[in-house]
């Protein structure tokens, strides 16, 4: 899969786990202040992201996660959830 | 004519050594700072009362600045929390000072009016429903009373019932705002200083209303989340389907106060999931029955106690987290109560904690048995009614002791580690629910 359809998977998971419009969203832009989200709803959207893209995100690093492109660097350095 | 009406906003914890903690372990208040920082219901319905007629607006003071001008107003209305009342009295008397009625109101001044009266040409006990109109028109020819007495009764029904003005918050940077389904509770615990001290029994809203408010507060903010500021939300199951089936189109996110009941309910937890609600807080105050004799006149905590872990669990399995509140310093508690609560609460797999001191509020049944039985530390405390300052000597243990363990065990839960753990807990949860 190439980057860019990378990223257009990514943004079609966050447009339908957060509900909103994230297609205007700069791939620097803080998800939770951009998209009015509180802390719960920026845990359920990794925890899509970790089950749509078979990945895991360390849990002390959870808090790094909050733009597009640090999710889209991880996913991209693919470190495969353990599926045990 | 122009009133103005001021929230004091802000609680601060008054032992130095909590302080310094509330630094380094941010998470021991969030609750507080989350509930202080939340725009006054209160005043927002006051506001909703008011004639058309009648210019309003709303301020939020969190410190009063002798030195700083004051807004001019016709008339001054004032709420506050206990914690945050000595300031509302600055206040009221600066305004006074300069010759702008003042009048108090809000939970505190209803439970201790005498007091109140001292620093107002007017107090305003109970809701607003029912005495604020007469108050403006009073006033406007000249015969302001010094009392009025709001409905205890009947509040959400018409003519009394007014929708909060959520406009006045137009343009202001709010994350959560306030919409109240019920005032009361049934189960009347002894240490609660909420709305059930305002009312004879308990009032519920109908759904339409409720409904009709958070589309009105949808219109001026963005993205809020919404907290439902109700003693005890889904004490009537039936209602509760109603209004969660109402909420679903919404599309919002919210939270509320609840009994562990809840827990019982597979159809109540599949709406509550559903509508948007992310967390429920739930009064647990302790994890052993025998702590809990007493709490409430029927008993129904200490019968519910020993079923926790199971409820906590089946909640949570929806996707709903639950604030698993603990109440330290309770008459039953010795000084291992720390660690068998810290062991509970690992058990549990609660997603957010809230743990508090025991506290007696003016006017709660707890305040008056302390007082007659002489446990309270000094006479007048209401600046420390900050639930993380200890007033009372506990029956048990010391106060240095209480104090002591209160802050070893926010060190054990509200640590880095800790909150890390509960994350990922939360996060498989939702996992398994996609």
């Amino acid at each position: 899969m190439s980057e860019r359809e990378l990223e257009e998977e990514l943004r079609a998971l966050l447009n339908k786990t957060s509900q909103e419009e994230v297609a205007t969203l700069g791939l620097d832009d803080d998800l939770v202040e951009r998209l009015g989200l509180d802390s719960l709803a920026g845990l359920r959207l990794l925890a899509a992201v970790e089950k749509h893209f078979a990945v895991r995100f360390p849990d002390e690093r959870l808090g790094e996660f909050h733009t597009l492109r640090r999710i889209l660097e991880f996913i991209t350095s693919r470190p495969e959830e353990d599926p045990s | 004519m122009k009133i103005g009406l001021i929230a004091m906003s802000g609680v601060r914890v008054r032992t130095p050594e909590l302080a310094e903690l509330g630094v380094t372990l941010p998470q021991f208040v969030n609750r507080g700072k989350v509930v202080a920082s939340l725009p006054s219901l209160g005043l927002l319905t006051v506001a909703g009362l008011t004639p058309d007629n009648v210019d309003v607006a709303y301020r939020e003071v969190a410190e009063v600045n002798p030195d700083e001008e004051l807004e001019e107003f016709d008339l001054v209305g004032i709420s506050s929390f206990a914690a945050q009342i000595d300031e509302a009295y600055l206040l009221a008397d600066r305004y006074r000072a300069a010759g702008i009625p003042v009048v108090l109101g809000g939970l505190h001044v209803s439970m201790m009016p005498e007091e109140a009266a001292e620093h107002a040409d007017s107090v305003l006990l109970y809701g607003a429903e029912g005495a604020w109109p007469k108050l403006v028109s009073d006033f406007r020819r000249g015969a302001l009373q010094p009392r009025y007495e709001g409905l205890r009764a009947g509040v959400f029904e018409e003519p009394h019932y007014a929708r909060p003005r959520f406009d006045l918050l137009r343009g202001r940077a709010y994350n959560r705002i306030t919409v109240q389904t019920s005032r009361g509770c049934p189960m009347n615990c002894e240490f609660c200083a909420a709305s059930l001290r305002l009312t004879s029994s308990f009032q519920q809203k109908p759904v339409d209303k409720v409904v009709a408010e958070i589309r009105s507060a949808l219109e001026v903010t963005t993205h809020p989340f919404f907290e439902l500021a109700d003693d005890n939300t889904f004490i009537n199951k039936k209602w509760g389907k109603e209004f969660l089936r109402a909420i679903i189109p919404l599309g919002i996110n919210w939270f509320t106060e609840t009994d562990i009941s809840v827990a019982d309910d597979d159809e109540l937890l599949d709406l509550l999931a559903e509508s948007g609600c992310r967390q429920i807080l739930v009064g647990l105050e302790s994890f052993n029955g025998e702590d809990l004799v007493g709490i409430d006149p029927s008993g129904w905590k200490q019968k519910h106690s020993d079923r926790y872990l199971e409820a906590i669990e089946r909640i949570q399995s929806y996707g709903v987290t639950v604030n698993g509140c603990f109440i330290l310093g309770l008459e039953n508690h010795t000084p291992d109560v720390f660690s068998r609560m810290k062991e509970f609460i690992d058990r549990s797999g609660l997603l957010e904690v809230q743990i508090t001191v025991m506290t007696p509020f003016a006017g709660t049944p707890l305040y008056e048995r302390m007082r007659r039985q002489g446990v309270l530390l000094q006479e007048r405390f209401w600046d420390r009614c900050t639930l993380f300052d200890v007033n009372y000597k506990p029956k048990r243990m010391s106060v240095d002791e209480l104090e002591a363990g209160m802050r070893w065990l926010f060190g054990q839960i509200y640590n880095e580690r800790e909150y890390t753990q509960r994350q990922r807990h939360y996060m498989e949860i939702v996992k398994k629910r996609l």
